[in-house]
């Protein structure tokens, strides 16, 4: 297992052994890890200082069901601190091909190259006959260009411009480049390097293979059985995705709407997952109510959302882009949700960054709640990169600023995913705490069985989410998968898997350790970088106006987020 | 010897696969949420987000005459 480190200033390369004591960092391990000991923390993000690492998950290219996710890791642009973001698609097969645990970016450069890896080198080729394209356009040029065999990853005109929303796509396994890191403005820092395009061509590489094959076949036989026997994973996640949460969401008072000022909308069930599944169910034709985002992935929670003719129109309808793009904008039309989430697609923008600036721009008088073709213009003011498309792909923290809006749902300069924090208080502590701004991917509570709207106990809740957000984060293990490896116990099986995979024995302790570790080496990176505690609250208006749906405001103390915040000890 | 006596539960399911329930089930009284999930072939959390009376549920609650239950899908992801 190697590094692969290009400078993008002078377009060199170099490879690097892997060391045996790291074999058990990967994804959000290993780029914190990298992150922390090589890039300076109060280096500037789009400088020269700053680094970009590509990780693979400690599992990923192993062909375990849904574990193929891969990281991407930088300071980011967007909340000035350590950040990390995942995604599916087929990259991470691909870099494990060619034996790559890491790719890490370095350097800076004006002019936009495509980076192409194969088994043998690391070439590179200018960008300019895809600059300005939309995703689909440029990921087609390209496949034309090196065939359609390859892993393509690529950042949007936002990406070019260097915006804080801009995210980083790559290819699912049918080619289509919907597969988005798209968290933190990664694409901003893309684009400050040069990068427009990495190709990932495993063309002769062989096989990945476990170390030990009967331990990890032990292991796989048991984590399969889990996946299966979860409901979750099983049952709902195939059949309605992750959109089956806009009902649960609404019923907790926690769906955000209009700008996160309420947390249940009056037209929910119109862009439920229900009500997507019976849709493309009735269209047919291309659309697909299941679809796997990844080689090999069992759970299928993706979809495939056709129009009217049946034609595709994107892929897939999450349930953050329906809870940011349509209740928390006002909009209850399902069709005109996911013209949003096509455009936001097509520029390559973090769904959850910009319905949430268009949210704070309706907010501030921009356009109206539940105006459709305003929003949308807002989309295409992006592409232009006209002064309000700047200013909404600046982030929602940015458009706060500017048009003089306090009401802004953001943690440290990140907008906050579909969940109102006011009425699922640990996920309002997730928000304030992590190190990587407010994310629900950073430690999921809303499936605890706990009163959500209660202030005790949800600093616990939270802290033990963040560290299983970070085990499956680290070993390239889709979300998704979470329940059933920490239901039961199967975690013991996942140690098995690991140790099979990379041949070493790996205890269940090791795994939670890694976790606890890289938790604390992303504080001190922020730390570093001059957070303090008042970096690890809510916007105040979450503690001083009440969410009517749920009757709620914030109420965790301060002290209590400050037990597991920046400043903790640990 | 006191006669234990049932009380009635208004129970709504947005579980797909769990779904097919009277809109009204008897139960023992004294019989908590968790007793009455598993009564109703529903695995305790796992297989459910439950509700009582439109908020989350404790395992240990007792339920009361008329009281709502509402099962939701047990989401983790988004």
């Amino acid at each position: 297992m190697k590094y692969l480190r290009i400078n993008m200033t002078n377009l060199s390369y170099n490879e690097e052994d892997v060391p045996a004591d790291r074999l058990l960092l990967g994804g959000r391990a290993l780029t914190s890890q990298l992150v922390y000991e090589e890039v300076p923390a109060t280096c500037h993000p789009l400088g020269p200082l700053n680094k970009i690492v590509l990780a693979n998950g400690v599992l990923t290219g192993s062909l375990a069901s849904s574990a193929e996710r891969t990281s991407i890791g930088a300071k980011s642009p967007l909340t000035g601190g350590i950040k990390e973001s995942n995604a599916g698609g087929i990259a991470g097969l691909k870099m494990g091909r060619l034996g790559y645990r890491a790719i890490i970016f370095e350097g800076l450069r004006d002019d936009f190259q495509i980076v192409i890896i194969d088994k043998d080198s690391v070439r590179f080729e200018s960008a300019d006959e895809i600059l300005g394209l939309r995703a689909s356009e440029a990921a087609q040029k390209l496949m034309e260009r090196f065939g359609s065999n390859v892993s393509i990853n690529l950042i949007g005109v936002s990406g070019e411009m260097r915006m804080n929303t801009a995210a980083v796509t790559n290819l699912d396994k049918d080619g289509s480049p919907t597969r988005f890191y798209g968290r933190g403005g990664m694409g901003a820092v893309w684009g400050s390097k040069g990068i427009k395009a990495v190709i990932i061509d495993d063309t002769g590489a062989d096989r990945n293979k476990p170390k030990n094959r009967e331990r990890f076949m032990d292991g796989m036989k048991n984590y399969a059985l889990a996946l299966r026997e979860h409901p979750g994973t099983s049952k709902l996640y195939p059949e309605l995705g992750t959109a089956a949460m806009v009902r649960t969401t609404n019923q907790l008072g926690a769906l955000p709407t209009r700008n996160f000022s309420t947390g249940s909308f009056e037209h929910y069930e119109s862009i439920s997952g229900e009500k997507m599944r019976e849709t493309i169910l009735e269209r047919g034709g291309e659309g697909s109510t299941t679809h796997a985002c990844m080689p090999g992935c069992a759970i299928r929670c993706s979809n495939i959302y056709p129009d009217e003719q049946g034609k595709t129109v994107t892929t897939p309808i999450e349930y953050e882009n329906i809870g940011l793009l349509g209740s928390n904008l006002g909009i209850g039309n399902l069709d005109q949700v996911v013209e949003l989430n096509r455009l936001c697609n097509e520029l390559c923008v973090d769904t959850i960054e910009t319905g949430a600036a268009i949210g704070v721009a309706m907010q501030a008088g921009i356009a109206e709640f539940g105006d459709f073709e305003a929003a949308k213009n807002m989309l295409l003011d992006i592409e232009k990169g006209n002064p309000l498309g700047r200013i909404i792909g600046g982030g929602a923290t940015l458009v706060g600023k500017i048009y003089g809006e306090r009401r802004v749902p953001a943690v440290k300069g990140q907008a906050m995913p579909a969940y109102e924090p006011r009425s699922i208080k640990g996920l309002g502590v997730t928000f304030a705490t992590t190190p990587q701004g407010a994310d629900h991917t950073a430690g999921q509570t809303i499936r605890a069985q706990v009163d959500h709207r209660s202030p005790e106990g949800q600093v616990e809740v939270s802290y033990n989410a963040q560290h299983i957000a970070i085990v499956v984060d680290s070993l390239g293990v889709c979300f998704m998968a979470s329940g059933p490896i920490f239901t039961k116990d199967n975690i013991k099986h996942i140690a098995n898997l690991v140790s099979g995979y990379i041949g070493q024995d790996v205890s269940e302790e090791d795994i939670r350790a890694m976790a606890r570790n890289c938790l604390k080496t992303e504080h001190a990176f922020n730390r570093d970088a001059g957070f303090t505690k008042a970096h690890d609250r809510l916007p105040e208006y979450m503690y001083l106006e009440t969410n009517e749906a749920a009757n709620t405001r914030f109420d965790v103390k301060d002290e209590e987020l400050d037990k597991i915040g920046v400043t903790a000890a640990h | 010897m006191v006669l234990q006596q049932h009380i009635n539960v208004h129970v709504k399911s947005h579980i797909p696969w769990k779904s097919d329930y009277p809109p009204v089930i008897q139960v023992k009284e004294d019989t908590t949420i968790r007793q009455f999930c598993e009564q109703i072939g529903i695995e305790w959390d796992v297989e459910a987000l439950v509700f009582l009376n439109n908020q989350i549920a404790h395992e240990s609650q007792i339920l009361h005459n008329n009281d709502q239950v509402l099962l939701m899908i047990p989401v983790v992801g988004g």
